[in-house]
């Protein structure tokens, strides 16, 4: 840190540098802002990139689970000598041997009302979701590991089970998973004002309300989770981990296994998607690493795609019950939900928390005087949910943009003409919401407009586009979407040969850090960006960050890369000042080179042709790793900055859609998907539409084909992809996406996030849409062929 | 349990391995022979994460065994690309942003040049509907499907494609549009 | 997800998997392992061994003869996709005693005389699918929701067993006997379909060919067909599908197959959807009315306790849905013959059949993609 805040006493004033950054995106030539090919690209076309399981550290050995064939049962046995006794098996384990040894293995806790017991890496007594892990077995490959896992003998007392979390927290017939929750409640959170509330609704001249299923999602990244757990007595552990948070899953791992931060590497190569699963801890990585310490060789589980998919952990899975106070000239007077969210059979560490803030997005794009929504976490026997692309927000937006168009319908307005009247002004920013949440920036309408523009809004008939017998319908969704929380870290090394390594806390999958922070990091030092390397995922290498998830990598992690980068050319500046002979404030630099300058003009090229009055970006690298420095300055040439953001950015925008719904079958065809985003300043286009594009085909996959099922046992039904409906090609439009540009004031670089957008506005566009297209108020997602002839048939028989 | 000896032409190498009876192709290649381009990723035969060119065919490698490949040549998209098809459709990929987290990306670049060998100039909903048996959760397919149309453009101008793709037209299953 | 231990054979001849089949305890075939490999990997299937025909030159081929054409078991789709669209001789012949505008120009021997079998066949899977998987496997692992069964019913196909007491032909109906069950027994082999080629204004084929010198690669009456399904929103295999081909007598429907797969425990021909079809005028005004009011009753046909369901679409909402499925095949049937190609006032022809590939809507229409 000592080096960080030495390059601070020399920089120059920050305004003034902020002035300049803003005239270099003007620039034509600079990186930030342009649609810069990725740098990725290549080692992943090729097939040449290494992911987690493609590495395999020499003497390997697989590990595989034995999971809970119910959804509840008590463990009556265990017995594992078939397995034992087989070639080529190395071990095997159950949680009478965890408890034996050292490490205490249960996973973090998730600091709920009720104290009930952490999630255990192997079951204790009790299995309380089909696919909780009972046993582990370690063999030399993983056709001998799956042998061993099948001779995994597990006699069960099988209890009832309880899927749906509105009917476990107010059943009272129904069975109850812990001893500490006896209403299956684990949390319970209120935001917003009650009373406040309550007159809003009384003073209204309508309330309207609505019932709501968030449907249970699965992430279904392509790549399935993998560790390799590596253990040397005199180093610690290694652990290679399929991970969006290497410093999280340190932190983590520790945890599980009893151990100190320091004595737990973590390293996490190419990771093949994640949308939130693998930020979160499992008992996959614990039990890798924990196995390689009783074995004493490198232990690598892969999950399989039937266990990634039961053990989850899941997504949404939300009932709400929600209602809307409105006037009848369409002003929106307040709002109420009450949500009965669903927490699994335990709570997977902040997973189980994140009901409690869900409703902060609840006043979407609008001004609304009061909310107040009241949030029940309640514990299923069900694979345990946690955050997923999105994580709360989609539950929000849907609540407030289907209750717009429930309330339309009502007053007979134009949904998009209710929306209108009551989106909050450019001038209210920031703008405080009655559930807690600042907006930094914001400018709805132009947005909007151009949505509404692009689809065609105000020429749609509700007559057929085409006379095929098809109803169309048309659907939009306003939302907001809440970025950048928490820290970041970003360091910048020049080496000596004036190359510059940058290193990130944050942990691209599929995002292009390597590419959008070379870009940010070459322009604040115009550099050209092959001199620039980006690494991420090793936890040796990189300062304590926090990871990538909740769309935060650019906002934080880019500002953390540019101020660091900001820090070095101030010492580099200084540097060059000793060389030069003048002080610091005479050097000007451009494009890589330093020179003296005139009192007040800027430095061009020609200015600085003398060769007693220039020095190099690499000379003066070269200088910070030799002999001669000065001695107020320490030799090198870095910076880490640990950036935090005050507060958090809130892109917004308008999502679209036309739909073509066939009364006869149901089938829906998106005939058209218009996306509008602002996400502030856009350091890569063509990254941000891509996260665009992304984020709406899995919003997509929630609002028509995906669905987790159980059965009444708690049994899941959906445990492959043959029945989980993750999103193909033919499945789906194009997306077409536009954009407006309000930059956050929060930050240098005027950015917000982007990675959860389409998740969250997708759903209630295309919901309002179809519902648009049938003239009912509402339909559950997801809108199969059957939910959609269903709610034509239910009003066919009205 | 039977165990096999099988030889096999992996990109371009001559490989002799053993393998069981049940072992399938896709993890022969990545773990007996250290080929990794080829991913895992539903194993149900749904996703094409494993897709590879056996003896010239896109095949999904989770569902043929390895003691099948003997004696047979397996493409996989860590080859040379030594025609130009897959070449400019990988360089498309790169050009259109047609891949985000790369895991689908080896298969899904060896389907898109197999259908432009068949059908060079394909209709976006062709396109869509050829890479059925490859998912992608990252995309969104719409760059995909822009790369695979850049591609077929590209490759429109040159030669490289002439061979036997021309005889599309008359096996089109639909009924012929009625032109009176 | 990995594949129990077994032993693994590859047969050389038909012969030799027989001997292997009956000798080997717990032994199961495999072709191109599209049916097999997943029931293996999810534990569903535990053979002490596997007996490989998958290349045996004598399952493998598409053979047109004069009365029908028999297609190899372990023919890939993609073989016969590429050897049944090949237009043959016959082909050149009608096209020269053929007028303008003639829908069965330039058709191959399989497109005009089992045009829903080739649509069905382009909508399995999908291409990598298509590459590997097998005819002969897709019947005999009797998947409800498979594409083949339906096609093969209308086609009248039959399908040829061989045991160790020699061979015998079973007629598809009779050869689906339940959902993932078919009349081949543990020890005998599907050696290949026989789809005949239709002779007669009833259909039927059969007659012999030589005897009256007409030539049977081309049909003797106007046949038109077609295969039209609703992909099922997470598996890839249809929902409903329905296979149908007519064959018309001056203007008239004279012949009907009608037949469906995933709505029952098998494949199913919907017989009292056909007999109300049958007799339909497709050239004079209210064909559209018509037609709707034969395909009514087509739930009628699919008995109570062989309905097919699951969490995405259950057995009523299927069964629901039928007749306009039905429906859509039957007007794109229709379209395909000469008669229907007319396109009266009262036409058809915009009736484009719902069938696609993914699941958004009526993208994409027909079966497959197109080739």
């Amino acid at each position: 840190m000592s080096d960080a805040e030495s390059a601070d006493a020399g920089a120059a004033d920050p305004s003034e540098h902020d002035q300049e950054a803003v005239d270099e995106d003007a620039d034509t030539d600079a990186y930030t802002g342009s649609g810069e090919k990725r740098r990725e690209d290549a080692a992943l076309l090729s097939g040449r990139a290494e992911y987690t399981d493609d590495r395999e550290p020499p003497g390997t050995v697989h590990l595989a689970f034995v999971r809970s064939e119910h959804g509840h049962a008590d463990l009556e046995e265990i017995d594992t000598s078939a397995a034992e006794a087989m070639d080529d098996v190395l071990g095997a384990y159950t949680w009478a041997d965890v408890e034996a040894s050292p490490s205490p293995g249960r996973l973090q806790p998730p600091g709920l009302d009720r104290d009930v017991p952490a999630h255990p890496v192997l079951a204790t007594d009790r299995v309380r979701y089909h696919g909780q892990p009972v046993a582990v077995v370690v063999a030399e490959d993983r056709y001998r590991a799956r042998d061993a896992a099948a001779a995994v003998d597990v006699e069960y007392d099988p209890l009832e089970a309880v899927v749906d979390p509105e009917t476990a927290a107010t059943d009272s017939e129904a069975p109850r998973l812990f001893e500490a929750a006896p209403d299956n409640i684990a949390t319970t959170a209120e935001l917003g004002d009650r009373d406040a509330t309550e007159e809003a609704f009384a003073a209204a001249d309508r309330t309207v309300s609505i019932d709501l299923e968030n449907n249970r999602l699965i992430s279904s990244a392509l790549e399935p989770r993998a560790a390799i757990g590596e253990f040397d007595p005199d180093e610690g552990f290694t652990v290679t981990v399929t991970s969006q948070s290497p410093h999280g899953h340190r932190r983590k791992l520790a945890h599980t296994l009893g151990v100190r931060e320091g004595e737990v590497r973590v390293v996490s190569p190419r990771v093949g998607g994640g949308f939130g699963h693998k930020g979160h801890h499992h008992p996959g990585e614990a039990m890798a690493a924990w196995c390689a310490r009783e074995l004493e060789v490198p232990v690598k589980w892969t999950a399989t795609r039937s266990g990634n998919y039961l053990e989850g952990a899941h997504g949404r899975d939300h009932r709400t019950t929600a209602e809307l106070a409105i006037d009848d000239d369409g002003t929106i007077r307040g709002l109420r939900a009450e949500t009965y969210a669903s927490v699994g059979g335990y709570g997977l560490g902040s997973g189980a928390r994140m009901p409690v803030r869900y409703g902060r997005l609840l006043s979407s794009q609008y001004a609304i005087d009061a909310i107040h929504c009241e949030t029940r976490a309640v514990f299923t026997t069900t694979a345990p949910i946690h955050s997923y692309r999105g994580a709360g927000r989609p539950e929000a937006i849907y609540v407030t943009e289907r209750l717009i168009d429930v309330a339309a319908d009502e007053l007979g307005l134009d949904p998009v003409e209710l929306r209108r009247r009551n989106l909050i002004s450019p001038e209210a920013f920031p703008y405080e919401t009655p559930v807690g949440a600042t907006y930094d920036s914001g400018d709805y309408e132009p947005a909007m407009d151009k949505a509404l523009e692009a689809i065609g809004y105000d020429e749609r008939t509700d007559a057929t586009g085409a006379d095929d017998g098809r109803l169309r319908g048309v659907g939009i969704a306003n939302y907001v979407e809440s970025t950048g929380g928490g820290f970041e870290s970003g360091l910048v090394r020049v080496l000596p040969d004036g190359d510059v390594a940058v290193y990130a806390g944050t942990h691209s999958h599929g995002q292009g850090h390597e590419t959008t922070y070379a870009q940010l990091v070459a322009d604040a030092l115009e550099r050209p960006i092959d001199r620039i390397q980006v690494s991420e995922g090793d936890t040796a290498a990189i300062p304590t960050g926090t990871g990538t998830f909740g769309s935060r990598s650019t906002i934080v992690g880019g500002n953390a890369v540019v101020e660091s980068a900001e820090k070095v050319l101030a010492k580099a500046r200084r540097i060059a000042a000793t060389e030069l002979g003048v002080d610091s404030a005479q050097i000007g630099y451009e494009d890589g080179t330093f020179a003296v300058s005139g009192a007040n003009d800027s430095v061009s090229a020609e200015a600085v042709s003398g060769a007693d009055e220039t020095v190099s970006f690499e000379d003066i690298a070269d200088t910070a790793y030799g002999w001669g420095l000065p001695d107020d300055l320490e030799p090198g040439l870095e910076s880490t900055t640990f950036y935090d953001l005050d507060g958090a950015a809130y892109t917004f925008g308008t999502h679209a859609c036309v739909v073509a719904v066939d009364p006869d079958t149901g089938d829906v065809e998106l005939e058209r998907y218009f996306a509008v985003d602002d996400c502030g300043e856009r350091v890569n286009p063509l990254i941000v539409e891509g996260q665009v594009h992304g984020g709406v085909a899995q919003g997509i996959g929630q609002a028509r084909y995906e669905q987790v099922a159980y059965d009444d046992d708690g049994t899941l039904l959906t445990e492959t992809m043959d029945s989980y409906g993750v999103p193909r090609a033919a499945d789906l439009p194009s997306i077409e996406t536009d954009s407006t540009v309000t930059p956050s004031p929060l930050n240098e670089l005027g950015v917000k996030g982007i990675g959860e957008a389409g998740t969250i506005a997708a759903p209630p566009a295309v919901v309002n849409a179809v519902c648009d297209a049938l003239d009912i108020t509402h339909v559950d997602m997801p809108l199969t062929e059957e939910h959609v002839w269903r709610a034509i048939s239910d009003q066919n028989e009205e | 349990m039977s165990e096999h000896q099988i030889s096999l032409t992996v990109d371009g190498e001559r490989e002799t391995l053993t393998v069981e009876g049940r072992t399938l192709l896709v993890h022969a290649l990545r773990e007996d022979l250290g080929v990794t381009a080829p991913k895992v990723g539903c194993e149900t035969s749904k996703c094409g994460a494993c897709t590879v060119e056996l003896d010239g065919d896109v095949v999904k490698a989770c569902t043929v065994l390895a003691v099948q490949a003997d004696g047979k040549t397996v493409r996989t998209a860590a080859s040379d690309t030594e025609d130009d098809v897959r070449s400019v459709v990988t360089q498309q990929f790169h050009e259109q942003h047609g891949l985000q987290c790369g895991y689908c990306t080896p298969g899904m670049v060896l389907t898109a040049a197999d259908l432009l060998r068949e059908n060079p100039d394909p209709t976006p909903s062709e396109i869509r509907a050829s890479l059925k048996g490859n998912i992608c959760r990252c995309t969104g397919y719409t760059n995909i499907v822009r790369a695979v149309e850049s591609a077929a453009s590209e490759l429109e101008g040159t030669a490289a494609v002439a061979g036997d793709g021309g005889k599309t037209a008359a096996v089109d299953g639909s009924a012929p549009e009625g032109d009176d | 997800m990995f594949p129990p231990s077994f032993d693994y054979h590859r047969a050389s001849s038909v012969s030799e998997a027989l001997s292997l089949l009956a000798e080997l305890p717990d032994a199961t075939l495999l072709a191109g392992g599209h049916a097999l490999l997943p029931r293996l990997k999810n534990g569903r299937a535990e053979p002490g061994a596997v007996v490989d025909v998958s290349e045996l030159p004598e399952l493998i081929g598409v053979d047109v003869g004069s009365e029908a054409t028999v297609v190899g078991a372990a023919t890939t789709y993609a073989t016969l996709l590429e050897t049944g669209t090949e237009a043959g001789d016959a082909d050149e012949e009608s096209d020269a005693g053929g007028s303008v505008g003639d829908p069965t120009a330039g058709r191959s021997v399989l497109e005009q005389h089992a045009p829903a079998f080739l649509e069905a066949t382009r909508a399995v899977g999908d291409r990598q699918i298509r590459n590997r998987g097998t005819v002969g496997g897709n019947l005999a692992e009797a998947h409800p929701e498979s594409d083949l069964p339906a096609a093969a019913l209308v086609a009248d196909a039959s399908v040829r067993i061989r045991g160790s007491g020699g061979e015998r032909e079973v007629a598809v109906e009779e050869f689906l006997t339940g959902a993932f069950e078919s009349a081949v027994g543990d020890d005998e082999i599907v050696t290949a379909v026989r789809i005949p080629h239709v002779d007669g204004w009833d259909g039927s084929n059969g007659g012999d060919a030589e005897e009256n010198g007409s030539d049977r690669n081309e049909p003797t009456v106007d046949n038109g067909g077609a295969y039209v399904r609703k992909t099922h929103p997470t598996s890839g295999y249809a929902m409903v599908g329905v296979a149908v081909r007519v064959g018309i007598d001056d203007g008239v429907i004279a012949s009907a197959r009608v037949a469906a797969n995933g709505v029952a425990d098998t494949a199913l021909r919907l017989s009292s959807v056909e007999t109300a079809l049958e007799g339909i005028d497709v050239t004079t005004e209210g064909v559209g009315e018509r037609v709707t009011a034969a395909v009514e009753n087509a739930p009628a046909d699919v008995p109570e306790a062989t309905r097919r369901g699951d969490v995405h679409a259950s057995a009523e909402y299927r069964v629901s849905v039928l007749p306009t499925y039905v429906e859509r095949a039957v007007r794109a049937a229709v379209d395909s013959t000469e008669a229907g190609s007319d396109g009266g006032p009262d036409s058809v022809g915009d009736s484009a059949p719902d069938s696609d590939s993914g699941r958004n809507g009526r993208r994409d229409q027909q079966g497959g993609e197109p080739r």
